[in-house]
């Protein structure tokens, strides 16, 4: 193992010129076998050099809100002396922090998904988004969609999104591919 | 903007809606009020008339953000817009935890409290769509549409709604249907 890493200074603070962000280890698993893969890594990551940490209270999972806090502390008690760990009281606010979708590795398994949208999203010249609500409007003349957004840009590209028609092969071709389709778990409302 | 009839309610809606909930609660700290009643304003002009929140949107230092955002952004174009917002539901911000833990309470006493607190807070002399948040497992569905009807018959509010209602529970309410 290399054990060159560099330092800086971060206040009174001296810690690995690359800190490792932890939020995601604790969407992932469900097993505890990545469990046991992801305390690894935090060991292995020590012995490269790595030696600031950054966790919050708020990075968990349905199973356990406190999981990451709770993985970093165990992972790294055989290093405590030797590491910085940064967490945050954050106020525990921003919900797709636990969305699996989000998680580490739901990126990855929904490329399918992505290349499907993608592929009627060029067809009809419309973004990704207007392909997913132009689908949902397709389904029922009564459904309306009500998208949330901070920004004007999309404000206007979701309106878009009604003008976005596709005939009744197009939505079954869609539902389909879909059926057959690995995708990751989606937040899908608090119980 | 396209038009729609919203499912069997009568209401005439922009076939996309704007839900309201993320600028005030759950995705951190609540959005800039000012640029946010700006785009409400915006979002009004491009033909938007349909608008969603809940008397819980907000966060643990300002409880009911969202509405009163809403209220004060929409109140200029207010004989123009719909507004759909909801009761029965606390969020228990001193947890710790997200998702926040989730309090129903839809007793009518409660109802009546959230209806007056809404109609201030939204600025307004009616709701164009209210809905229970959650079925509060204490409270007999009959009950709730109860209240529900006479704040309709009061003009307090001119829809109702139901989210999450477990499908048995639908059929106890076809003879409230009108
Ligand atoms: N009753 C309930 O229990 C409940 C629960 C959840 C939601 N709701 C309501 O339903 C509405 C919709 O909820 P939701 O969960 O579907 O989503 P949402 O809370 O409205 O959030 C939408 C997210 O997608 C992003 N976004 C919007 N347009 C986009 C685009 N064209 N391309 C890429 N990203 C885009 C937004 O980010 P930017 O801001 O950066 O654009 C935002 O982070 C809420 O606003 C709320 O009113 C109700």
């Amino acid at each position: 193992m290399q054990k060159t890493m560099k330092h800086r200074n971060l206040g009174r603070l001296q810690v690995s010129a690359v800190g490792l962000g932890c939020m995601g280890m604790s969407h992932t698993y469900g097993a505890t076998a990545d469990k046991r893969e992801m305390t690894e890594l935090l060991a292995q990551s020590v012995d490269m050099g790595y030696d600031f940490f950054d966790t919050a209270e708020s990075y968990g999972t349905q199973a356990d809100p406190h999981d990451n806090e709770n993985l970093v502390g165990q992972a790294l008690k055989p290093f405590r002396n030797r590491v910085v760990i940064a967490t945050k009281f954050d106020p525990a606010t921003d919900f797709r922090s636990t969305m699996p979708q989000f998680a580490s590795g739901s990126f990855e398994k929904n490329r399918p998904l992505f290349a499907l949208i993608n592929k009627f999203a060029a067809e009809h010249q419309a973004t990704p988004a207007q392909v997913a609500l132009a689908w949902m409007l397709s389904k029922k003349p009564w459904i309306v969609p009500i998208p949330g957004t901070r920004s004007l840009s999309r404000l206007k590209e979701n309106a878009g999104a009604a003008d976005v028609e596709f005939s009744a092969d197009e939505v079954r071709a869609i539902d389909d591919a879909l059926d057959g389709m690995e995708m990751s778990d989606v937040f899908s409302g608090l119980k | 903007m396209k038009y729609r009839n919203l499912g069997n309610s009568g209401l005439r809606v922009s076939a996309v809606g704007l839900g309201c909930m993320g600028m005030s609660h759950a995705y951190g700290a609540a959005a800039d009020k000012r640029e946010m009643t700006e785009l409400l304003a915006q979002a009004v002009d491009m033909g938007y008339n349909f608008f969603d929140t809940a008397e819980v949107y907000g966060t643990p230092e300002s409880p009911h953000d969202n509405e009163e955002l809403l209220g004060e952004a929409l109140k200029p174009f207010r004989d123009k817009v719909l507004i759909a917002t909801k009761f029965g539901l606390r969020f228990d911000m001193e947890s710790g935890t997200v998702p926040y833990p989730l309090i129903t309470d839809s007793r009518p006493a409660a109802i009546r409290n959230s209806v007056e607190g809404s109609l201030r807070r939204l600025q307004t002399d009616h709701v164009d769509l209210y809905w229970q948040h959650r079925v509060d497992a204490n409270v007999p569905v009959e009950e709730v549409a109860g209240v529900m009807q006479d704040l309709m018959r009061e003009g307090k509010i001119l829809h109702e709604a139901f989210r999450k209602l477990p499908r048995r529970l639908y059929a106890r309410l076809v003879p409230f249907a009108r």
